[in-house]
């Protein structure tokens, strides 16, 4: 069957005359194989416990904020992120998480939470310790859902492909050679 | 009802299956085209799909696992080797699904490594023989780009406008030109202007998950409307190929299949066969038709078939032009691997590398993983960086050598009883000084261009970037080699092989435009065969 590739054709042959438009894709394109996507609207948490849940939510928002620029990993959801990366990742990172998320809630009992995060950053290019260890696996996983969401892309980036474009980009400086 | 008896079944539906398939049926052929995958349409792709839309933001490979059904990804094993991957993807079209689109003609030199350089053989043909297919194919797929005037890339007569520079780009050209690169538009099967019926592409940026207007070349897209046309073709899909099948003349009699969908276990009759199930499956196949003629597997009685595996080393570099970085934001993705540095080096073999230039998409702020700190000004540095991202891609020659090869494990079998493929693969010397001497230019490149490096090329190679080669290899010594050079076998005279497994050996230059060709000649050949009524 050609028709559904000609649709999609000739919409997009029509989007050419109008510039750049941000490209969605066809609307009978399916992104999901399950249905589900990743916008974690009404989403319910499988693996962190409302705890951990909500001292995740802490670590991430220190890690990525919401600034004068754009919003921060909460409102982007990164803790819906992680959570179904984790409730279905393997036994072993989900250990991981468990024991790091709790050495970090030992550790805030003495200390604040945003000193325990300074104390395990500090050890980022060399983890030795459990905290240290387990900044790595936290920023990696809140930079991985922060900049895949929509405020991660849009709003603190500016991304501007995934577009129709006319004709393709171009350098027009001549500064940096172009002529 | 007996079943059909086509005049040829081709097995394999990539960039050597559309063409052959395409070619025969035009020429009159009734064709039996097998893919032991199905059809992803086009409106199926997720090439537009925003990381939100997927339930993993895209991760866990979810923008193309449509192209990967089944344990194809798992039913494999790799044995005493270096670190190496192949690429074993299962869907109508094959990697012209699933590409890049660079297009790049070998040179005369690359057809006579053993004879200029003294390394691996030479083919058992010559750039002025394969020259007018390149022609033809050029302009049957449509391809951007230019005639650079340069030695080691030869150019042809029908190129699309060419793909402009973006900054970084420039600043590239710009800055290398001392050490003797030259930074020029890359050749590309991507259409630059509406050609044979395609659109020209919307540059989104999004080549390797599937282009859903066909502006790059694919079977599906550019081939089998035409194959379809002429009455003359047949569309098996989720046909799994497990043996060719002789009869008792010695000749191919068709092919057995399992439907992947139902299991049935069915017999495609064919007076033709053409393999073109790419350089793993190719040999599997092969290595798994075994009769009382062929105890080794079928048209192995030189005992080359599955040996003389290679492909591409390659390492990547990252960098941060300062010169970019803070700018503001432009949007940077376009066709990707718009621009090439070519081979310019061509004093030894060790010169053998080129470089593709941003050849992956920018909607992830790859220096996110790795700026350090956190908070405001972590993000704050990220942003900064983004325009000034620079991608240099480095693709090296690798030799090819009888002992790094593919072979079958009969005591272990896929989802379908079929013995998987064992890959046992090392770098020789030759590889490894081709691969050094690309880093070291890549790591003067990164001198010259004035950035924040935060990758390099690793110190080792390791391959094979999807572009794995040989294994079923043409040659004019029946006894070191399986094919002539119109890519028959020289033991079954019905029986061809038209994809990457039949290269002697490779060049730096990505393969596919040298597999179409070869496949256009093998099609003439087969053609001209049959109205002599001698196949």
């Amino acid at each position: 069957m050609e028709t559904p590739r000609r649709t999609v054709l000739k919409v997009l042959s029509a989007g050419a005359v109008s510039s750049t438009k941000l490209l969605r894709a066809a609307a009978s394109t399916v992104c999901s194989g399950t249905g589900e996507v990743s916008t974690f609207e009404n989403y319910s948490f499988a693996f962190f416990t409302p705890r951990e849940q909500e001292l995740a939510g802490r670590l991430m928002e220190l890690i990525i904020p919401a600034d004068e620029h754009s919003r921060g990993a909460l409102a982007a959801r990164v803790p819906a992120f992680a959570d179904r990366m984790l409730s279905t990742g393997s036994e072993r990172t989900k250990t991981a998480w468990r024991a790091g998320l709790a050495a970090f809630g030992d550790a805030s009992g003495s200390l604040s939470l945003e000193a325990v995060l300074e104390k395990a950053a500090a050890e980022e290019d060399n983890p030795k310790t459990e905290l240290g260890r387990f900044f790595v696996d936290l920023k990696r996983m809140t930079v991985d859902g922060y900049y895949t969401s929509e405020i991660g892309i849009q709003e603190e980036m500016g991304y501007e492909g995934n577009r129709h474009l006319p004709s393709a980009p171009k350098c027009e400086h001549p500064e940096h050679g172009a002529g | 009802m007996p079943t059909p008896l086509y005049d040829v079944c081709v097995i394999g539906s990539g960039a050597a299956g559309g063409i052959m398939a395409k070619e025969l049926c035009e020429g009159g052929a009734k064709v039996a085209l097998l893919e032991a995958g199905e059809e992803v349409k086009p409106h199926r792709f997720r090439s537009h799909c925003w990381p939100s839309e997927m339930p993993f933001r895209g991760y866990r490979n979810e923008k193309q696992e449509l192209f990967y059904p089944g344990d194809v990804s798992q039913s494999i094993r790799y044995e005493r080797s270096d670190r190496v991957s192949v690429d074993r993807i299962r869907v109508l079209g094959g990697r012209t699904v699933h590409w890049n689109a660079v297009v790049l003609r070998y040179s005369p030199s690359d057809f006579r490594e053993h004879t200029v350089n003294g390394i691996d053989v030479d083919w058992p043909l010559s750039y002025e023989e394969i020259a007018p297919y390149y022609d033809r194919i050029e302009k049957m797929i449509g391809v951007c780009g230019n005639d650079d005037g340069i030695e080691t890339l030869p150019a042809g007569r029908h190129y699309l406008p060419p793909l402009p520079l973006r900054c970084s780009e420039q600043i590239l050209r710009r800055d290398v030109r001392g050490m003797g690169a030259k930074v020029i538009s890359v050749r590309k099967a991507l259409l630059t202007r509406d050609y044979d019926n395609r659109p020209a592409c919307h540059y989104c940026g999004h080549c390797m998950d599937g282009c859903d207007v066909s502006a790059i070349c694919s079977t599906p897209g550019s081939m089998l409307p035409k194959a379809r046309r002429t009455g003359n073709l047949t569309l098996r899909q989720n046909a799994l190929a497990r043996e060719i099948l002789l009869d008792t003349a010695g000749l191919a009699r068709g092919v057995s299949i399992v439907d992947r969908t139902t299991g049935k276990e069915e017999e495609i009759r064919a007076r033709l066969v053409v393999v073109c199930c790419a350089t793993i499956e190719s040999a599997r196949l092969l290595l798994n038709s075994k009769s009382t003629s062929f105890p080794d597997g079928l048209a192995n009685s030189s005992g080359a078939v599955g040996r003389y595996l290679h492909g591409h080393s390659a390492g990547s570099t990252f960098l941060y032009l300062k010169e970019l970085q803070g700018k503001a934001g432009s949007n940077q993705d376009g066709a990707l691997d718009q621009c090439l540095i070519p081979r310019w080096d061509t004093k030894s073999y060790r010169g053998t590398y080129d470089f593709q230039v941003n050849y992956s998409g920018y909607m992830f702020p790859q220096q996110a993983r790795l700026v350090r700190g956190y908070g405001s000004a972590f993000k704050q540095r990220v942003r900064e960086m983004q325009p000034g991202l620079l991608m240099l891609g480095g693709f090296c020659k690798v030799t090819s050598h009888a002992e790094n090869r593919v072979t079958v494990d009969p005591k272990t079998t896929d989802a379908h009883g079929i013995p998987i493929p064992v890959v046992q693969f090392r770098f020789h010397d030759e590889d490894k000084e081709i691969y050094r001497a690309m880093r070291t230019s890549a790591l003067e490149m990164t001198e010259r261009l004035k950035g924040d490096v935060t990758e390099t090329p690793a110190a080792e190679p390791s391959g094979f970037a999807s572009h794995e080669n040989g294994t079923v290899r043409m040659g004019t010594d029946r006894k070191t080699s399986v094919l002539n050079s119109f890519c028959q076998s020289h033991d079954v005279k019905n029986l061809f092989v038209t994809d990457g497994s039949t290269f002697p050996t490779s060049s730096e230059k990505n393969p596919t435009l040298t597999i179409m060709a070869l496949s256009l000649r093998a099609a003439d050949y087969i053609k001209e065969k049959r109205r002599r009524r001698e196949l």
